[in-house]
């Protein structure tokens, strides 16, 4: 029971898809600007993630190696497809923000690569709980984004002000730097940054060490 | 460089006398400069040598002497050259080595034209022993299926005229005197080639054992400094012991010009320069001062421009060699420098390091994997 | 001249070379002139310290430049958290992240500046006035004398936005022109850490800033912005001119046959 309950723990911080494997960082910079959207973009993802796990864990011994990537690519673009419809029937103004990113969701290397990697030599229940680590880190780290970036950027979380801006009589004024690509760069960098920090273990390896001691 | 040694601690030697060889290549001899004692053999670690020390004794056998070695052979030339102690004179370039025994430069370099500032001036020097420098450079031509570089300051040709020696006039700035602007500008080793330096001492030295077969190691250098009340020129060997050349010393003395002396006990093998410091102030040493040792960023000035003599880029070469990265460091050109060419950049750079040290890293890289 | 040794003594020439332009502003602002300056150098030093104990290293206080820098560069109404967001900002991204003063490539104060106009978009930085472009002469000569900063960049952006206005056919002011690039260009474009650092490099590396200034201000006369804007690019780039610089002298030293 613990060795399955790692599957889903472990991805969160200690191995986390974005921070650590620096996976999936396009969606995450494009779907954060606010935190609703960013919390259906981690629905959405962690959704097709744990299926498509589970799906491809559950055939893989009859998948030909030749060509599992194309079987596995058909198998997320079904779930995918099934979820944009999902979102454009019951959420439509999220699914209008999101655009083309809950479709790109085929192409998120957090999916194929988990599907690659993992559910292709596991059984049905680890991949899924695999799935739904991963998807949880990724969300983990999508909804602190959008947390931060929504919260400077307009002053508000979902939709509540909570900062209110000068304009509308607080002290307030928006960053309009949050609003942009790079900012979430600047964040996720944040984010490594203070994690790396408290946990070392994650500190790459240097290539090559300045030096220090030996040239004094 | 491990050593076997053929004498022992207390045992008499004369000058020219072999006191050890070295264990990897035996037919390298180290001899030594004076007579005396053996007093001191101290070794580092993995049994390199640290230290040998003499103590010249003058009621100890003089130089037995003998007849005048062959100069027509070039293999008798090579074999008597090591025999006699006289392979440690050379450096090679690239990578600033005593070459091996069998190593055949494409070209070699006499060194007078020192330019630093109060280094001894090799017309003095030259002018008693003519004869023995003109003979010194005949030999190394015959080391050598290329030419051998006299590189003097202006005036007339100081080596002999020979269609093997070419003579090249260099004064200026203290990078004038250094052997690797000469090399660049005559015969540069970035082309692949492979070349020896030697002190102008020495060729004369080479010179005197094989005009008469005597061996003869005094050297002139020159104590200078702040540390010093005026330039002094002095005749000594090589390797002895700063103190006892210049008597009490109230600071801090480095062997070598005030640019790339190194602080030492000894006179260093290549050095024909003291500088003495004025006495250092105490200093006390609190954490702070510890702390503030840490690495520093260099702050790319003007000055680091034009620290590195030869057509290098200086602000590159200074970050490939601090980040230990050999491979940018080679194609930048670091193979045309040793140790005293990267002094004025140590001394200019903001950020503290020691270039030198740098340098020679990157060079032991570059030398492990040369095929 | 001696050439500083240090990079504490870079930071001290570089802060005389400041007082000047700091002594025009005291005598003309309007609001409120210690308070901000005061802020300014709080934050900049405060976070300087605050890296110094978490590396434990010995406290530095290079980010007095860079509060210098920006102080006189913000716009006089400027909330103090603003002011205090971008110098943290700049001084943190622009610096500590790589290691501390030196060890980055881009200027921290360029970076809060830029980032202070980039996130508060009605923020619009003061214009250098006649006065401070003067007592900027000073600090150049010394910082020049010292060697901190290049003549190839000077010269470079200037001959490259004189020639852009001579090419536009536009009315060409030197005294404007001077006033409007003066102190951005001595203390951003040609601060030593985030310039070029090869001969050839500087040159490639003013052109190219100048030409930035020259697309920023668009028809209208160069602004504070514009130049804090291509000093922030040109930054980004002088890594590449300089790793291409020495792609082309290593290609020619190996073709020279001597």
């Amino acid at each position: 029971m613990r060795s399955s309950l790692s599957h889903v723990t472990n991805p969160l911080i200690a191995n986390n898809p974005i921070t650590l494997q620096i996976l999936g960082v396009c969606s995450a910079l494009a779907v954060t600007t606010s935190l609703s959207t960013a919390l259906v973009m981690s629905a959405a993802l962690t959704v097709v993630l744990c299926l498509s796990s589970a799906v491809i864990s559950l055939i893989r011994r009859h998948i030909p190696s030749m060509i599992r990537l194309i079987v596995q690519i058909i198998i997320i673009a079904s779930l995918v497809v099934v979820i944009d419809e999902i979102l454009q029937a019951y959420a439509f103004a999220i699914s209008r923000q999101l655009s083309i990113f809950v479709g790109l969701i085929v192409t998120n290397c957090l999916v194929l690569g988990r599907a690659e990697a993992f559910a292709m030599r596991n059984p049905v229940w680890p991949s899924f709980l695999d799935g739904l680590g991963n998807g949880l880190g990724y969300s983990l780290v999508l909804i602190l984004v959008g947390s931060v970036r929504e919260l400077f950027g307009a002053g508000t979380l979902l939709g509540y002000v909570v900062l209110r801006p000068a304009s509308d009589g607080g002290w307030f004024e928006p960053l309009g730097l949050m609003q942009l690509a790079p900012s979430a760069f600047f964040v996720i960098g944040f984010l490594i940054w203070a994690i790396r920090t408290y946990w070392t273990d994650q500190v790459e390896e240097v290539e090559r060490p300045l030096v220090e001691e030996r040239a004094r | 460089m491990r050593p076997r040694f053929e004498l022992a601690e207390g045992d008499r030697v004369a000058p020219g006398q072999v006191v050890f060889r070295d264990r990897a290549r035996a037919e390298i001899a180290f001899v030594s400069p004076v007579a005396g004692v053996v007093s001191d053999i101290a070794y580092g670690p993995r049994k390199t040598l640290s230290a040998c020390i003499v103590t010249t004794d003058d009621s100890a056998p003089g130089d037995a002497g003998g007849s005048a070695p062959g100069d027509d052979d070039p293999a008798a030339i090579r074999a008597t050259l090591l025999e006699r102690g006289f392979w440690p004179a050379f450096r090679t370039r690239p990578f600033g080595r005593m070459p091996a025994p069998a190593d055949r430069p494409d070209a070699i370099f006499v060194n007078t034209a020192q330019t630093g500032p109060q280094a001894p001036d090799p017309r003095l020097i030259l002018a008693p022993q003519t004869e023995a420098f003109h003979h010194g450079v005949t030999v190394l031509t015959r080391l050598t299926e290329g030419e051998v570089f006299v590189c003097q300051p202006p005036c007339a040709p100081l080596g002999p005229q020979n269609d093997r020696i070419r003579h090249a006039s260099f004064s200026g700035s203290r990078a004038a005197g250094l052997a690797s602007t000469h090399i660049d500008r005559l015969f540069p080793i970035r082309l692949g080639r492979r070349v020896w330096t030697i002190d102008v001492q020495d060729v004369a030295a080479i010179g005197h054992l094989f005009l008469t077969g005597r061996f003869h190691a005094d050297r002139v250098i020159s104590v200078t400094g702040p540390g010093s009340d005026q330039t002094r020129l002095i005749r000594t060997s090589p390797g002895a012991k700063i103190a006892d050349i210049c008597g009490p010393l109230d600071g801090p003395a480095l062997s070598g010009d005030a640019t790339s002396g190194k602080r030492a006990a000894f006179l260093g093998r290549f050095d024909t320069q003291i500088t003495l410091l004025p006495p250092a102030k105490p200093t006390k040493r609190t954490w702070f001062r510890h702390a503030a040792k840490a690495t520093h960023a260099a702050i790319p000035t003007a000055a680091l421009d034009t620290a590195l003599a030869l057509d290098i880029l200086a602000v590159p070469m200074l970050r490939a060699l601090s980040l230990g990265d050999s491979e940018m460091a080679e194609r930048l050109g670091c193979l045309a420098l040793v140790e005293e060419d990267v002094a004025t950049l140590t001394r200019r750079c903001t950020s503290g390091a020691d270039y030198g040290a740098l340098l020679r890293g990157v060079l032991n890289d570059l030398e492990r994997d040369a095929p | 001249m001696i050439p500083p040794r240090s990079v504490a003594a870079v930071t001290l020439a570089q802060t005389v070379a400041l007082v000047p332009p700091l002594a025009v502003l005291a005598t003309t602002a309007t609001g409120g002139f210690a308070l901000p300056l005061f802020a300014a150098l709080a934050f900049a030093l405060g976070w300087e310290g605050l890296f110094a104990l978490m590396r434990k290293r010995a406290p530095e206080a290079h980010g007095i430049t860079t509060a210098l820098i920006v102080v006189v560069l913000a716009p006089a109404d400027l909330a103090l958290w603003q002011l205090g967001f971008a110098v943290s900002l700049g001084v943190i991204l622009g610096e500590l992240v790589f290691g501390g003063r030196g060890f980055g490539f881009v200027s921290p104060a360029t970076a809060a500046l830029s980032l202070l106009v980039i996130s508060f978009p009605q923020v619009e930085l003061a214009q250098p006035t006649r006065d401070l472009a003067l007592a900027t002469v000073p600090g150049l000569v010394l910082l020049l004398v010292l060697g901190l900063i290049s003549w190839r960049i000077l010269v470079a952006v200037l001959v490259t936005v004189a020639v852009a206005f001579a090419l536009r056919g536009a009315a060409f002011d030197p005294a404007a022109l001077g006033t409007a690039l003066a102190f951005g260009l001595v203390f951003l474009i040609c601060d030593p850490v985030s310039a070029a650092t090869t001969n050839a490099g500087r040159w490639v590396y003013g052109a190219l800033a100048g030409a930035l200034i020259i697309v920023f201000a668009g028809d209208n006369p160069i602004t504070s912005e514009a130049v804090v804007f291509a000093a922030l690019m040109s930054s980004v780039f002088a890594p590449l001119i300089d790793h291409l610089v020495v792609l082309a002298h290593t290609y020619q030293r190996q073709n020279r046959h001597v």
